[in-house]
């Protein structure tokens, strides 16, 4: 020990630190470190107003009374195109849903899916309420909404799911559970749901494929399995934010090919053509065998299980049981699979 | 010698999946890879046939049959897959037309 006081780095280093207490007692030195304490100060303001904190404001927006995407998909598009709109301009946006008359699960999913997407938000905040009727509040609060969005109402999810994927994997164990609503409450035998995960998995597969145009794949998948007890069916809604089945496929017939390559066969033709089952898979890997899932799709759709079955992609809304399709004027920028099963009496 | 069998529940998954091993869990390609080929090859070479039990599973995505069945009849010909593979199932029957379509017609086109 004695050693180490007496030497020399050590007697170094006590001068070094005498020198600095004795700077440290000087005014001046005091006076400059209140002065570089006070800049940061200010700096910090300057910063803190420059990054951020404009003045909130935002537009209530009041949604149609058919809350309905099925039904009333070029309302509920226009609805969300207007939010859109003003959430771009960073004005805050309420959707306003106490006044809505009817809803149904799939705008549950659609209205979920653009408020959790950040390129329909922006950096603009989002708020909304409950419709006041009762009996439509539980498509919101039972469908299991509260695990994404700040809620004070927690509702009773039951066996219904509503998943959100990020990482665009296909999920078969999820698929499997999705299926559970029909075992317990439709009547539904194991056997009969065959369909049901065939579809789910398909649709998985094809939105990691297909989504985006790009093959590393950047879009999400949501599923709603929704329960209603008042007219005793389960209710399916898949869908995906991302470029559309109609700006993503490609024409097998060479003259169709050509046509929409060049942008004048329009997405009516194609969706004639989809339902003929006249469509490959844009992915060159295996492209001799893909292109099965959106058949096996089509085929199951015409089924007596299910009740309804509809398909809306881009401008195109079609109800792939009795293959009826319908042009919208607004479009949709992703794809979105429903389908609704009655309880089997 | 006896035949192979292979009890889809149990030996692989009762949920199947899609096509690919990137895509996901219990896909087709996993399917293939690591228990159908190399029995299929088993069963094969000892002139023997595979059973292939389908029951007990929720079903039969057309991705899976077709990244499964479908490639392995690509890569041997229809004709000795459906030699040596025998598909069975109790509960539904409409399983095994389907795989064996697939195994007939593996291309879409």
């Amino acid at each position: 020990m004695k050693k180490y006081f007496t030497s020399q780095s050590f007697k170094e280093h006590v001068v070094r630190r005498s020198n600095y207490e004795m700077k440290r007692r000087r005014p001046q030195y005091k006076k400059k470190k209140a002065f570089k304490k006070q800049l940061l100060r200010l700096n910090k303001d300057i910063i803190y107003k420059h990054q951020g904190v404009k003045e909130y404001y935002k537009e209530i927006i009041e949604a149609p009374h058919e809350f309905s995407f099925i039904e009333n998909t070029e309302n509920i598009l226009r609805y969300l195109n207007k939010a859109h709109k003003k959430l771009k301009n960073d004005i805050g946006v309420f959707f306003d849903l106490q006044n809505i008359k009817s809803v149904t699960s799939d705008s549950v999913a659609v209205l979920l899916a653009h408020i959790d997407d950040k390129e329909f938000t922006g950096t603009s905040t989002v708020e909304g309420n409950y419709p006041k009727d009762k009996s439509l509040q539980k498509y919101f609060v039972n469908s299991g909404l509260h695990n994404f969005v700040k809620t004070s109402v927690n509702g009773d999810t039951g066996l219904n799911v509503l998943h959100k994927e990020s990482h665009i994997k296909v999920k078969p164990e999820l698929a499997h559970h999705a299926c559970l609503n029909l075992l317990n409450h439709c009547n539904v035998s194991f056997d009969d749901l065959e369909p049901i995960y065939n579809i789910i998995i398909e649709c998985m597969q094809n939105t990691n494929n297909h989504a985006s145009l790009n093959l590393e794949c950047k879009y999400r998948w949501w599923l709603l399995s929704f329960f209603d007890d008042d007219d005793c069916s389960t209710s399916y809604t898949f869908l995906d934010l991302g470029v559309g089945i109609f700006d993503s496929l490609v024409v097998k017939d060479f003259i169709n090919r050509n046509l929409h390559k060049f942008g004048i066969v329009s997405n009516e033709k194609l969706a004639s053509l989809l339902l003929k089952g006249q469509i490959q898979s844009r992915i060159e890997k295996d492209n001799n065998i893909r292109g099965k899932g959106i058949k096996q799709i089509l085929k199951y759709s015409k089924l007596e299980l299910f009740e309804s079955f509809f398909l809306v992609s881009n401008n195109i809304h079609i109800n792939l049981k009795s293959e009826h399709i319908t042009l919208l004027s607004e479009n949709f920028s992703g794809t979105l699979y429903y389908w609704k099963i009655k309880k089997i009496s | 010698m006896s035949d192979y069998i292979i009890n889809i529940s149990e030996d692989f998954s009762r949920n199947p999946g899609a096509r690919y091993i990137s895509d996901g869990k219990y896909s087709g390609e996993a399917f293939l890879n690591d228990i159908l080929e190399p029995t299929f090859l088993k069963a094969k070479s000892e002139n023997v046939k595979l059973r292939i039990l389908l029951d007990n599973v929720i079903g039969y995505p057309a991705s899976f049959v077709s990244g499964s069945f479908g490639v392995l009849s690509l890569k041997y010909g229809s004709e000795i897959v459906l030699n040596h593979i025998v598909l069975e199932s109790e509960l539904n029957p409409a399983r095994v037309e389907k795989i064996i379509y697939e195994i007939q017609n593996p291309t879409s086109k």
